[in-house]
């Protein structure tokens, strides 16, 4: 109790140092305050633009590639998820599962009679469930949606416009494209697809304003996704050679020493031609079903499976129980958020939030500096006081808490203060909304106009960086008066 | 009894590359309820003397015998609980505790330890020790709103509020004018008759020095005269002890 009043009335006393040091705090914490409830209201906007329109909740993903990207793999190979069926079968079980959907990405050229028109990219859904889960995120404005099992593109509004705008062309429903694509796999690939639909994202954050809906074989297609997998080249050379049956492979008249050149081109064309009779070019390769069974698509190839939790289920909960307890999906798949369909804009949202993390070491290094500087003047002036206190039988833990307590009871008063400037300003810039000066920022704000709330976490967060700010300012010091003999207070005050 | 005992007692101070040596081999005794003077001129020693049995410095060399603990080894926290328990202390700029009134400045020391009475107990000592230096109407009166001889007076209450057994006076006079000067001295004089307790004071004022029943004269840092005044004969001294000066030459 009398720590607490020695500490009141001697910031009572002298006013003029209390002022500077808790206006420095105040306005540390208006700042941390504004600055954490912009930027966790950035972060919830664009969660929300992309769980509500694109990503959902969770997205699972193939483990074998860390290159596996969520808008728009355009070259090389995007591996699909292992064991989609098992993956399936566990996510209909789980109570925190409302929907769940795959989906293909990818990426092409669209030409139309040999010209290449332009650049989409590519997404390939199960409409009805993926429609189910995005309600309202797609606007169909022209012909009919993708059907199971119907080959088509649902073009995206902003290719369409594109290509009037540069090659003065229009394409229209009905109109048979060429959608080109190269792949590790197959290599280049080119599909012929009609126009079905013409359609937009009613939020085109990020590149989502050139994605179009194409039908998954064709996409599967353009990916290269064939039945082939590298596991069933692993399992052939590693099995012991009386396990592995050349005949269930390349069929009953074929053998590895005898016949595979047969097997793989036809005994037939060879007899032919040293018999000198024409060739048959139908059958010029011979049989090739060997190629044919390890080029044919995979007809269950999706690159991810997105899920969207029912109401009230944390996202990282079910996130980390998924990684944890459910083997067989920790074994086959990554569990990522919407940071992971965001991609790029997730990153440059999260290094918005480091330069603002900067901002506030920078701030609370300044902070403590002045504290730190106004504390030792203060401690300076009171050695006599100090070093009375010491003398008349106060212990050097009376005296470390005598200086603590005055900066924690400063840190608090003027940290309270400094809420409540950091909640007006917050108030009124969501009263006034600010406004995006660019599409770019749109996409951070969530929409045109960002109107920051105030969290109570950034509240929190604000409050226990003050305190802690203060405690450190305040060690010198602190080490300061405890040095002090109490010799000094013969010395006079 | 001897309450406070200095066996060949030096103080070294080092000052840049030379050495000052403040006290040169000192010996004396102080017994219970005594009201003795250290005295000598600016420089003698007084106040070492002073730090030394107020166990706020230690000797360089010797023995220093507080309240029966030798306090020579004594950590910093065993020092202060001495301090604490066995002494109270007046300065010669009275050293209050600005932001606290007349009554909690003498609490305070009190507040400094272990509660060893109880609250309405330590609450009627606290005002009749305020009551006894005559400053029962200022005791919600902060220190910047008293007379220098108000401050002493405060003081004189807080060095006593613990009960210790020796209350240190370094030079309590200094910073006031005569006629307060006399008041303050009968005043711990008083207490010291009235409450028993041992009072040390240093001086350099020929006048206050013959209140004490104990006079111990310093110079240059070694005791020239330690004599006892036997104020009911009206000041007759008696068992003058001059010492020789130990660590020659220093």
């Amino acid at each position: 109790m009398i720590l607490l009043k020695i500490a009141f009335r001697n910031l009572r006393e002298h006013k003029i140092k209390t002022l500077i040091i808790g206006s420095l705090i105040a306005l540390g914490i208006a700042f941390l305050v504004v600055g954490n409830s912009v930027i966790q209201t950035v972060t919830r906007g664009m969660e929300q633009t992309y769980t509500d329109n694109f990503t959902s909740d969770i997205i699972f993903r193939n483990t074998s590639d860390d290159s596996v990207v969520f808008i728009g793999g355009f070259g090389g190979r995007i591996p699909a998820l292992e064991n989609i069926e098992e993956i399936e079968a566990q996510l209909a079980e789980h109570e925190a599962v409302e929907i769940y959907t795959p989906m293909l990405t990818g990426a092409g050229t669209i030409s139309q009679n040999d010209e290449i028109l332009s650049f989409s990219l590519f997404w390939s859904v199960k409409t009805d469930e993926y429609r189910a889960m995005f309600a309202d995120s797609f606007t169909l404005l022209e012909g009919e949606d993708l059907q199971e099992g119907e080959r088509g593109i649902v073009i995206s509004k902003a290719v369409i416009d594109d290509v009037l705008k540069e090659e003065d062309i229009e394409l229209k429903i009905g109109d048979v494209i060429q959608l080109a694509s190269v792949n590790d796999i197959t290599g280049a690939k080119i599909r012929e697809v009609p126009i079905i639909g013409i359609g937009e994202y009613k939020n085109t954050a990020g590149a989502l304003e050139r994605i179009s809906f194409v039908d998954a074989s064709t996409l599967r297609s353009l990916n290269g996704l064939t039945a082939f997998k590298a596991s069933d080249t692993e399992v052939v050379e590693e099995a012991p050679e009386e396990d592995i049956s050349e005949d269930s492979l390349f069929g009953e008249s074929s053998s590895l020493e005898a016949g595979l050149e047969d097997d793989l081109f036809g005994g037939d064309l060879v007899a032919d031609a040293e018999g000198g009779s024409s060739l048959d070019f139908d059958n010029i390769l011979g049989d090739v079903s060997v190629r044919e069974q390890f080029l044919a698509l995979d007809n269950n190839a999706w690159h991810f499976m997105l899920v969207k939790l029912k109401d009230g289920f944390s996202t990282n909960r079910v996130k980390k129980e998924f990684e944890a307890s459910t083997p067989l999906i920790a074994e086959n798949a990554v569990v990522e958020n919407w940071k992971f369909g965001a991609g790029f804009f997730a990153g440059l949202a999260s290094a918005f939030a480091i330069i603002l993390n900067i901002l506030i070491a920078v701030v609370a290094l300044v902070a403590i500096i002045i504290i730190m500087n106004t504390l030792v003047i203060s401690v300076t002036e009171r050695f006599g006081e100090i070093g009375t206190v010491r003398a008349i039988g106060g212990q050097r833990g009376f005296v470390r808490s005598m200086i603590t307590l005055e900066v924690l009871m400063i840190t608090i008063v003027f940290g309270i203060i400094g809420i409540l400037v950091g909640v007006a300003i917050v108030a009124l810039f969501n009263n006034l909304g600010i406004t995006a000066p660019n599409d770019f920022l749109e996409i951070f704000f969530g929409g045109p106009v960002l109107k920051p709330t105030l969290s109570s976490i950034s509240i929190v967060i604000s409050f226990a960086v003050m305190i802690i700010i203060g405690l450190v300012a305040s060690l010198y010091p602190v080490s300061v008066a405890l040095g002090i003999s109490p010799v000094k207070a013969m010395q006079g005050n | 009894m001897a309450i406070v005992e200095l066996k060949d007692v030096t103080k070294v101070y080092p000052l840049g590359k030379t050495e000052v040596h403040a006290l040169k081999g000192v010996n004396f005794e102080i017994h219970k309820g005594e009201f003795a003077s250290i005295t000598g001129p600016s420089g003698s020693g007084k106040s070492t003397i002073l730090n030394l049995i107020g166990c706020i410095d230690t000797p360089s060399g010797g023995s220093v015998v507080i309240d029966g603990v030798e306090t020579g080894g004594l950590k910093d926290k065993a020092l202060t609980r001495l301090r604490h328990k066995s002494l109270g202390f007046i300065f010669q700029s009275f050293n209050l505790i600005p932001v606290l009134n007349v009554y909690e400045n003498v609490e305070f020391p009190v507040l400094l330890g272990k509660r060893s009475r109880g609250k309405k107990e330590q609450a009627e000592w606290i005002d009749y020790l305020i009551d006894a230096v005559g400053l029962g109407d200022r005791r919600t009166h902060k220190s910047n709103e008293l007379s220098g001889g108000q401050r002493q007076r405060v003081a004189i209450a807080r060095a006593l509020v613990t009960k210790p057994s020796i209350v240190m006076a370094d030079e309590p006079t200094a910073n006031l004018d005569s006629s307060t000067s006399e008041a303050i001295m009968d005043l711990m004089r008083q207490m010291n008759r009235e409450l028993e307790t041992t009072f040390i004071f240093s001086t350099h004022d020929p006048d206050v020095v013959k209140i004490a029943d104990h006079v111990i004269k310093l110079q240059d840092g070694v005791v020239i005269d330690d004599f006892n005044v036997d104020t009911n004969s009206g000041g007759a001294s008696v068992g003058h002890v001059q010492q020789e000066t130990v660590g020659a030459g220093a």
